[in-house]
């Protein structure tokens, strides 16, 4: 029983990616733009998990994240300031992908280990916290982003 | 490999409207997520080992048992099922 609920939180509920349409660009910019543009569109509709905190929203902001940094690190190449955010973006990933462990070893934690669930519960808040101030610090980089390549 | 395996993924899924890749990208996803269950119990088992209130250590003895065990099936299954995988 407890493995089965071990996996459902594992592995639940991933959201899809958004399609990209590239079909009638001609130019490097013009796909990179619409790469970015798509992924970045996703992480912002997502990011009210951030406010919610329930763990599913919160994991599927991290794989909209994942998607978005693997982007701007595919682009580095074509414009180096795009890694600077992957970076950030990075951070952001970490402390929610370690918030994330944190409610799977919760939900399979035995009911006779009160002091360390509370620990674990503790260390949560305090991941999602940093990446709630990490995702404040990235305005201004995704507000330029926005700027930038539209 | 696993790392390695969802950046192409990735790659594949922002260019699928002009790059057709549907088989291509079902074989790299099959082939980070055999390696999905072996991550999962070691990391879990790892920041369980390191969580563990003082006062808990006997409680956590079955839990950690079952997370080695788990641990060492999965690493077991993801070698057998990658070994298998042809691109």
């Amino acid at each position: 029983m407890r493995a089965k609920r071990f996996r459902a939180c594992v592995s639940s509920g991933n959201v899809k990616p958004q399609p990209v349409e590239l079909r009638g660009l001609a130019n490097v910019d013009g796909i990179v733009d619409r790469v970015l543009q798509t992924r970045l569109g996703e992480v912002r509709a997502l990011a009210s998990g951030l406010e919610s905190r329930d763990k599913q929203n919160l994991h599927d902001f991290r794989i909209a994240c994942k998607r978005l940094r693997y982007a701007l690190e595919r682009f580095g190449a074509v414009e180096p300031s795009l890694e600077q955010i992957a970076d950030r973006l990075a951070l952001l990933q970490d402390a929610l992908g370690e918030a994330h462990d944190r409610d799977v070893l919760l939900t399979i934690l035995p009911p006779t280990m009160p002091a360390t669930e509370r620990r674990l519960q503790q260390e949560r808040t305090q991941l999602v916290d940093r990446a709630d101030a990490l995702w404040s610090e990235l305005q201004p980089m995704m507000r330029a982003l926005d700027s930038h390549r539209t | 490999m696993r790392t390695t395996g969802r950046r192409f993924r990735s790659l594949l899924e922002d260019v699928a409207s002009i790059a057709k890749s549907k088989r291509l990208r079902g074989r790299v996803k099959r082939a980070a997520a055999a390696t999905d269950a072996a991550r999962d119990a070691t990391i879990i088992l790892r920041l369980l080992e390191t969580s563990v209130h003082e006062s808990e250590g006997a409680m956590a003895q079955p839990l950690l048992e079952r997370l080695r065990n788990q641990e060492r099936a999965a690493t077991r299954d993801a070698r057998k099922a990658l070994s298998r995988m042809r691109f």
